[in-house]
């Protein structure tokens, strides 16, 4: 009888299996020499200059003036000065994500529209933005573009209610004073009576086939809930409108000029990027959807917004994702204007207590939880939405 | 769409192609200027306004563009800086070697556009050329003083057109010795600049952010295939290395991980042994690439049908064999568009080593308009910056288009 | 065999000689760890002194920014005082009276925030750069600082017609330079007079200067000297500026090594007394050939390490045993001569008084080590 395969077994040296296992283990071998390596250089390397590797010295006083963000003092501890930075980051990041969101979406459409001359205007921006590096163009707008605007002597005015010079912008804002507890819960109470009515419209539209305006009827809703709770709790919102001081600006919400740039290179920027990616998944949604919509009778700003983008934004989904990363990653670049987000506050850290490895390893955790979180958040839209449209 | 990868969603517009000068007969005849104008201007009520309105925008914009160019702007700073624009404090009388680089790399890049590029003379590619070109020769007459200069500009112009003319009469026999000359193009190039009486640290200015850039993609792309190929590797340990490695280093910044490079890599070393600051911040700048390639490699892979795989598997390759002969070549491929954009985003990005001091184009840029002859006049020294780098993305983005079509890229 | 196999193999044997390898290494690691966590390879027994020597040149970190300390020409040339501090120290290292850059000594411009990352990570040898010696950056910082070469003070700099005093900055924006002592000296000294200003931290004085003419902010501050040298510049832009007279705080500036390295820290400090010394003893760039021919006293002959005749005997030249020659401060003053000389080539034309710079017997405090 021929030799029994089905029990015999292929020596050491030939066995899949086993070969398999020594090559990782030989792999996850060198990684932990070099690993070692590299720790116990280190060591020594932060011995030599009388430092050392712990995190102790994030309680040690900070000393040093940020000249924008939340309440901090010099006399507060390097971890309070680090908590800064991280807030104006997120600061800067969620603002330019809305802002070049609505950007994106905008120029995309645009560039998709019948008209020659917009459409060429929506191309020769991408074209433009899109080949020039983000760093360049943040410079660009914070020299050549900020710096330049009116001293605060003769900061430009909008109707008195908005400010702008070379010390920053100042925005007429609310104030809240007392009884704003109140208004707060019936400003949940009207978000409860939107969406009731959001529903109950919802339900009068699929029952009786007439259109039923639903958001015109939530929005309405909310407004009146908010307007009598606002009657009722004592008018707790005044105007805080700014005044042009002799150095700066007095109330109001006010910006820095460092955050404008900052907010404008980045939104820019990543607003060229978003704009290809709708105008690309505006292009992937299959031509019978808008022919099926234009023999339904829809106008073309309903076949856009009922059928077209629903369909394309669900395409959109991941690459925005890494946009919106790069943007995070990209607003890093504060360092070159001095804004203090969080690396410019770690390289002040790291020229005071000289840590360099301790603070780049906070910084990159920091960076690294922030793009998961957005990633998170993005998966989980991507997930609620190719749900609801698979096929 | 099938087949179409979400990297080419941000990168690529669908190719366009000029129409060839000889032309079928079409099927309905062409828009006469008044029917153009009112279908695609003024088609309706809302878009005669939106035309209306932009149109101002543009009027209004162009025209404070223009009289801020020709008129208002004093372009002495980049006039006066623009040795040091292009190649930083390079020393005056070893500029020839530049020279020779110029030219050697004139030369290649015209016989490489002669091979690969094929001819599209329209009439509107001909209007856009001689257009640029007075452009081009009109801004150099107001910017270059020198006629020693304008002789070698002369002759690179020259080599360029005889390598164009050369490459398309040679055609596609010339593919790999051109190949060999681009795979030695950068060694020689850097031992050229470096050997003898000047040394790495004298680069600057863009000829420093070239050489970065074709470094860094040189030494990233090898490593990024390997990185994707241990990622799908069925040993868990490797897989999950390359896994955690990428996604760390697509997580951060690519500024914090230059700081890195900058004060903490030498401290992870033995003691004693330092490399140049160049050589460190290129190391950091390739691990950074390598993980963006390692990516774009492995979504080329994944649209290899497995049927591929199993076809191997059946002619009896080996795992080295498949993917070498078989996989890669098919995933690279695909590839290409995601590729290039990520290497003009390399280019862009070597504008980041300004924050590090490098004396590369945007610190020159900087620096030369706060001199103080210059200061105030930070807008005319960052617009040439700006407009060199955008030149070179524009112009890449450009080529690579037409290098899918002829590629034939995505048709199967 | 077949191919297949043979990868295999060499890869598995390859995997057994780096096994074998990182375990032969681990034997000594096992011995250096049980000595409190020493470190794999052994220290480095040269000192940075004999790594300048072996290499050749020394590199010495600058300031390009400040006229009269460390500024670029047009032409792209550094010079100022600290420049010349730093050709006395390849002076004396290499043993030249003429050190020339390129060969003897590099000149590394390095930002103030930067520069003590930059000494740590080797960059350069040694920092003059109009830096302030302060407690916290001899002991968290790790830098050892010499005899300081110019005693200054933190002052602000503003346009005389809208200022009069410091008072009327309360509020006020203030340009201050990231990573300088500055910084920190305002916000306490303002804190004191219960006055409040908005700090406006830019990299160094040239972005300050664009920020400054374009009324970013109101006045800056920083070293008087710097102001000094500056105000004759920006006053083409924006006319009309005074410093005023307060002394926000002490500014010592002195060149600085790191810490631990002894030998090349002695060097440093003895080369910076001995210029003092040599203003106080008479001995300058002019007559320092002739001193050395014939010493006019025992005290430059020390100085300058020639021997002196006693009666009938020669006896040896003063040694004091630092890591370079005996003579080094003959090289050092043919270099760059004394103190004056350095004082008055750059800081004099600029409108720098002596001062407090002044020597000791002068009214001013420079005092310096004697050489015996």
């Amino acid at each position: 009888m021929a030799t029994d395969f089905t029990t015999a077994r292929p020596p050491l040296w030939r066995n899949v299996r086993f070969l398999r296992i020594l090559g990782q283990a030989v792999f996850v071998l060198l990684l932990a020499i070099v690993a070692r390596e590299a720790f116990l250089n280190l060591e020594y390397g932060v011995r030599e200059q009388n430092l050392d590797l712990s995190f102790d010295f994030l309680q040690q006083r900070a000393g040093f003036a940020i000249k924008e963000g939340i309440a901090y003092n010099p006399n507060e501890s390097f971890y309070s000065a680090f908590r800064v930075g991280v807030v104006n980051t997120i600061r800067v990041a969620l603002v330019g994500i809305v802002l070049a969101t609505i950007l994106g979406l905008v120029m995309g459409v645009a560039r998709l529209s019948t008209n020659w001359l917009v459409r060429r205007i929506a191309q020769v921006y991408v074209e433009i933005v899109r080949n020039t590096p983000v760093l360049v163009q943040i410079i660009f707008w914070y020299v050549a573009v900020i710096l330049a605007l009116p001293v605060i002597g003769g900061a430009l005015s909008l109707w008195s209610l908005v400010f702008v010079s070379n010390r920053g912008t100042a925005v007429a804002w609310f104030r809240l004073e007392d009884g704003a507890g109140a208004w707060g819960l019936f400003l949940l109470a009207a978000l409860a009576a939107g969406a009731l009515v959001l529903r109950w419209r919802t339900r009068v539209d699929e029952r009786t086939g007439r259109p039923a305006p639903r958001v015109p009827w939530a929005v309405g809703a909310f407004l009146v809930v908010v307007a009598v709770g606002f009657w009722v709790s004592g008018t707790p919102v005044s105007a805080d409108v700014p005044e042009v001081g002799r150095f700066g600006y007095e109330g109001g919400l006010q910006v820095s000029p460092e955050y404008t740039a900052l907010l404008l290179g980045l939104v820019i920027y990543t607003g060229s990027f978003i704009t290809e990616i709708v105008r690309g998944s505006i292009q992937a949604v299959p031509k019978g959807q808008k022919e099926a919509a234009e023999a339904l009778g829809l106008s073309p700003r309903q076949q856009l917004r009922l059928v077209v983008l629903p369909q394309a934004l669900r395409v959109a989904i991941p690459p925005l994702n890494s946009q919106y990363l790069n943007l995070l990653k990209n607003s890093s670049l504060a360092l070159a204007i001095g804004y203090p987000e969080i690396v410019s506050v770690s390289n002040t850290i790291i020229n005071q207590a000289a840590r360099a490895t301790q603070m780049l390893l906070l910084v990159m955790g920091t960076y690294l939880l922030m793009s998961l979180s957005i990633s998170a958040v993005m998966n989980a839209l991507n997930r609620a939405v190719t749900r609801k449209g698979q096929r | 769409m099938s087949g179409r990868l979400p990297g080419d969603l941000e990168r690529t517009p669908l190719p366009v192609v000029d129409e060839p000068v000889v032309q079928v007969a079409p099927t309905r005849p062409p828009l006469t200027s008044g029917e153009w104008v009112r279908r695609n201007l003024f088609s309706s009520g809302f878009n005669g306004v939106l035309t209306v309105a932009s149109g101002a925008l543009v009027l209004f914009f162009g025209f404070q563009l223009v009289r801020f160019v020709f008129v208002s702007a004093d372009w002495s700073v980049f006039q006066a800086n623009l040795r040091v624009y292009m190649v930083g404090r390079f020393p005056e009388d070893q500029l020839w070697r530049v020279w020779a680089v110029v030219f050697f790399l004139a030369t290649l890049v015209g016989l490489s556009h002669g091979v690969l590029v094929p001819r599209h003379l329209t009439r509107r590619g001909l209007v856009l050329r001689a257009v640029l070109a007075v452009l081009t020769v009109g801004a150099l007459v107001y910017l270059v003083r020198s006629p020693l200069v304008w002789l070698l500009m002369a002759v690179t112009v020259a080599l360029f057109a005889v390598g164009v003319v050369a490459g398309r009469r040679l055609g596609r026999r010339l593919l790999r010795s051109l190949l060999v000359a681009w795979l030695l193009a950068f060694p020689v190039v850097v031992l050229l600049l470096s050997v003898g009486d000047v040394s790495a640290d004298q680069w600057g200015g863009l000829m420093l952010n070239v050489i970065v850039a074709v470094a860094v993609i040189a030494l990233s792309f090898p490593l990024g295939i390997l990185l994707a190929l241990g990622r799908r590797s069925s040993l868990p340990a490797v897989s999950w290395f390359c896994v955690g490695f990428i996604e760390l280093i697509r997580g951060v910044p690519l500024l914090t991980l230059l700081i890195f490079g900058r004060f903490v890599l030498i401290l992870l070393m033995p003691p004693g042994l330092t490399f140049a600051q160049l050589v460190r911040a290129i190391f950091m700048f390739t691990l950074f690439s390598s993980a963006y390639v390692a990516e774009i490699v492995r979504g080329g892979l994944q649209g290899v049908p497995e049927g591929q795989y199993e076809a191997a598997k059946a002619l009896g390759l080996s795992t080295t064999r498949t993917m070498a002969l078989v996989a890669m070549p098919q995933a690279l491929r695909s590839t290409i568009p995601p590729m290039i954009g990520h290497f003009i985003s390399v280019f862009k990005d070597t504008s980041l080593l300004a924050a590090l001091s490098f004396s590369e184009l945007l610190f020159t840029a900087r620096r030369s308009s706060q001199a103080f002859e210059f200061v105030g006049h930070q807008a005319e020294a960052l617009l040439p910056a700006a407009f060199l780098f955008w030149v070179i993305a524009f112009s890449m983005s450009r080529w690579s288009q037409r290098v899918e079509v002829r590629l034939g890229v995505g048709e199967r | 065999m077949s191919t297949h196999c043979l990868g295999r193999v060499v890869a598995l044997l390859l995997g057994l000689a780096l096994v074998t390898a990182a375990c032969t290494r681990g034997d000594g690691d096992e011995n250096g760890e049980q000595a409190e966590g020493q470190p794999a390879q052994p220290a480095p027994t040269e000192s940075l002194l004999q790594t300048i020597v072996e290499r050749g040149t020394l590199r010495c970190g600058v300031n390009n920014t400040v006229p009269g300390f460390g500024f670029e020409t047009a032409e792209g040339q550094i010079e100022g005082f600290d420049i010349d501090f730093c050709k006395a120290f390849a002076a004396a290292v290499f043993g030249t009276d003429s050190p020339e850059e390129g060969t003897h000594y590099e000149l590394i411009p390095v930002d103030a925030d930067a520069r003590f990352n930059a000494l740590r990570a080797g960059e350069f040898d040694v920092l003059v750069r109009n830096t302030t010696w302060t407690s916290s950056r001899d002991g968290a910082e790790g830098v050892s600082f010499a005899h300081p070469n110019f005693y200054d003070g933190q002052a602000i700099l503003a346009p005389a017609n809208d200022f009069a005093s410091l008072e009327d900055l309360d509020g006020a924006n203030i340009c201050v330079t990231t990573g300088t002592t500055t910084e920190l000296n305002l916000a306490d000294y303002f804190a004191a007079q219960d006055l409040t200003f908005e700090p406006v931290v830019l990299e160094d004085y040239e972005v300050i200067f664009e920020a400054f003419r374009q009324n970013r902010c109101d006045a800056v501050t920083g070293d008087r000297s710097a102001l000094q040298g500056l105000l004759p510049l920006w006053e083409e832009d924006v006319p009309n500026l005074t410093i005023f007279e307060d002394v926000i705080s002490k500014e010592p500036l002195a060149p600085g090594v790191l810490d631990g390295d002894d030998e090349w820290f002695d060097v440093v400090n003895m080369v910076v007394n001995g210029i003092i010394l040599a203003e106080e003893l008479g001995v300058s760039g002019q007559n320092v050939d002739q001193e050395i021919q014939s010493p006019s006293d025992p005290f430059v002959g020390a100085l300058l390490g020639v021997p002196v005749a006693e009666g009938e005997e020669v006896g040896l030249g003063f040694d004091p045993g630092l890591a370079v020659e005996p003579i080094f401060m003959q090289n050092v003053l043919g270099a760059v001569g004394n103190y004056a000389d350095i004082f008055e080539r750059h800081l004099t034309p600029l409108g720098h008084e002596r001062g407090i710079n002044a020597l000791w017997t002068d009214g001013g405090i420079q005092y310096a080590i004697p050489f015996r």
